[in-house]
């Protein structure tokens, strides 16, 4: 940049005592271009910075009033997160006092006498540092509100993450460490009841980190809970958020699984596990009964024809515990090097701890162990079994809507049969026609039961009246996927059918079952229900209907349920 | 550190080989590895000297699956040592990748 390139419309504060001077200045700086705005001593030059708002400054050091140090110190504190070049013009020779001008804040000093040129040089050297720390100063405002920003969002998003993903009903008898960081590194811990009973839980890892892997949890959450209330099961429950996730998360995304279904009545654990590490099933003693390990890739990966709902169970005892954790908890590094392991985790088991100390025995562990580097990013959760015993059956309360008369029938054949669960269309049928969520869970029951009669006891001959087919428990999950596979034909027919009374209505269920190879349809022996004779489920059946009966074989049951305070 | 890339002397076989740490800061280096190949290609993933995978890693094995074809597409992981093979086995690759 040559010294005589006008710098149009800069405005430059003079601080000038001297006349002559002060004349000779004013014509050079007009020469380059710029606005002129001049001070005869310290005080005014001060008064000027202060109004006129210059972009530069140019300051004699010998001036009446106040000296140019002590004005520099004054403009200088006027705008501290500005920079407005301040030169000092002076005739001194003496090193202390030149170095004085820098040191009350003056950017730059130049010595009289001085050459157009010079102070020209000078200006722009200046002007190009002020510019620099302009555009500096910018991208620091604009990174601050940036950061600030994407804080706010965090905060935010963890309050949203957190309130979905600690939602839902928790029961007594769960204990989980789930920290913020793990929430938001793509943790997630979920339960809920279904009506017939069981505690669902879902603890889940996203791949990836931050809010990418955060934002996931939210549809998958979203269906747990809405397909628990629903009456949905675990299979169920898998199938739809792989295929969401499959739908929504880019192809390198995931998110690693298990999908539990605690039985508290039936005193049974279902898994499905994906790519998590192994589910524990702990006793009263402490020690390691069962595992869980994963037997499926991780949720979101495979297409929904390669899916696999294959559900690994388990007869729980008394007061066995279930514990279930990320690789967060196994991955953990501790502080002599390596990493918290598997064995490790599982040695805390060893420990002569109370079984209800266990818990918070692991956490202490763990913390011990990494020293320092202790980092909360994991999930570990314990489900009491014993504690969790959940849901009333058969509540009463007012029905929402008024009694009418209707009624439906669905018939199912095989194939269908062999992977179709008509519970939940059925009792969606009913909620919504008869508005009968009261009694939702009753209901649930009823017609889960009437199912498993139907399928399970009659065309499988798992249970029930053919005893000499009839299963072991530990045998029934495996036996009944194979006798089901192989079932070449049969059908399942139900028949609903309402009719409105005074304060209330009658629900008449019928459900028939047949057309499979080798089925006895031998009568009960005094064609009723007789505890002795029928499964468990069936038996319930009379505790919860007006009537329950055979009709003309165990092949067709009906029962009668009424709801409201019928005259 | 890095992953190391070569196409074998028939130009039927891409052998990938992520050195040291196979993670989130692999991304780049293991997807130039493989994305000047086309679909159709035998790919095969050597973890010999892999000492360390996330699940950063395991997405981008998926990535190549599908740079690779998807369900037609034939990827070898191979050679991983006992820690990185557990990986493997939790997440049940083998349903999808011929692990050796």
């Amino acid at each position: 940049m040559s010294s005589d390139q006008p710098r149009g419309g800069l405005k430059v504060l003079v601080a000038e005592d001297d006349p002559p001077s002060c004349v000779l200045l004013k014509r050079m700086l007009g020469k380059f271009g710029f606005d002129v705005v001049v001070a005869r001593d310290g005080v005014e030059a001060v008064e000027k910075f202060s109004i006129e708002k210059p972009e530069l400054v140019l300051m004699d050091v010998m001036m009446p009033k106040m000296d140019g140090y002590e004005a520099a110190r004054s403009i200088k504190s006027i705008a501290p997160d500005e920079f407005v070049p301040l030169i000092f013009l002076t005739a001194i020779q003496d090193e202390d006092a030149l170095a004085k001008c820098l040191e009350v804040g003056g950017d730059a000093f130049l010595t009289k006498p001085y050459t157009r040129t010079i102070l020209g040089s000078k200006i722009d050297a200046m002007l190009r540092i002020r510019d620099l720390y302009a555009s500096v100063r910018q991208q620091n405002i604009a990174i601050t509100r940036l950061q600030q920003q994407f804080l706010a969002e965090q905060r935010l998003a963890e309050k949203v993450f957190s309130s979905v993903v600690r939602g839902g009903n928790r029961n007594d008898g769960i204990r989980s460490l789930l920290s913020p960081s793990a929430i938001f590194n793509g943790d997630l811990f979920v339960t809920a009841t279904r009506a017939t009973g069981e505690l669902h839980f879902l603890v889940a890892d996203f791949s990836g980190h931050g809010l990418s892997a955060a934002i996931a949890a939210m549809p998958a959450s979203d269906i747990f809970y809405s397909m628990t209330s629903g009456g949905y099961g675990i299979a169920d429950i898998a199938e739809t958020i792989n295929r969401k996730l499959k739908s929504i998360l880019p192809a390198d995304m995931f998110c690693a699984a298990c999908i539990g279904a605690v039985d508290t009545i039936e005193r049974k654990l279902a898994v499905w596990n994906g790519g998590m590490p192994p589910v524990l099933i702990v006793d009263s003693q402490n020690r390691i009964r069962a595992r869980a390990p994963s037997r499926h890739m991780a949720l979101g990966v495979l297409n929904a024809e390669r899916f696999d709902r294959a559900l690994q169970f388990f007869a729980l005892a008394g007061d066995d515990r279930i514990f279930a954790y990320t690789d967060g908890l196994v991955d953990a590094p501790i502080a002599t090097g390596g990493r918290f392991s598997q064995a490790g985790f599982e040695a805390c088991f060893d420990a002569p701890v109370a079984p209800g100390r266990q818990f918070d025995w692991i956490i202490d562990s763990l913390r011990e162990i990494s020293g320092e580097g202790f980092n909360d990013d994991l999930t570990l959760v314990e489900i009491d079994t014993q504690a969790t015993n959940v849901a009333a059956r058969g509540r009463e309360a007012a029905p929402s809507r008024a009694a009418s008369n209707w009624e439906t029938a669905l018939l199912i054949e095989v194939p269908a049969l062999r992977t179709y669960d008509p519970v939940p269309y059925l009792l969606g049928l009913l909620l919504e026609i008869q508005g009968l969520q009261p009694q939702k869970e009753t209901l649930l029951t009823i017609l889960s039961e009437l199912f498993k009669h139907a399928l399970d006891d009659r065309l499988l001959g798992l249970t029930g009246g053919s005893g000499a087919r009839s299963v072991e428990p530990e045998h029934y999950n495996s036996e009944r996927a194979t006798r089901l596979a192989a079932l070449a034909s049969g059908f399942v027919r139900f028949s609903i059918r309402h009719r409105a009374l005074t304060h209330g209505g009658d629900l008449t269920i019928q459900v028939e079952s047949g057309g499979a190879d080798g089925m006895d349809n031998a009568p009960p022996p005094d064609d009723r229900f007789n505890p002795s004779t029928m499964s468990r489920g069936l038996g319930m059946l009379r505790t919860l209907c007006a009537s329950a009966r055979f009709m003309g074989g165990a092949n067709r049951v009906e029962v009668v349920y009424r709801w409201g305070n019928p005259r | 550190m890095g992953v190391e890339a070569s196409l074998s002397s028939d130009g039927r076989t891409v052998r990938i080989a992520p050195v040291g740490r196979f993670d989130f800061n692999s991304h780049r280096e293991f997807r130039d590895a493989y994305s000047k190949h086309p679909a159709g290609l035998s790919y095969v993933v050597d973890l010999r000297r892999t000492q360390y995978m996330d699940s950063s890693a395991l997405g981008m094995l998926l990535l190549l699956r599908e740079h690779a074809g998807g369900d037609a597409a034939r990827v070898v992981i191979e050679n991983a040592q006992a820690e990185i093979k557990s990986i493997l086995d939790v997440a049940n690759y083998h349903k999808l990748f011929d692990v050796r």
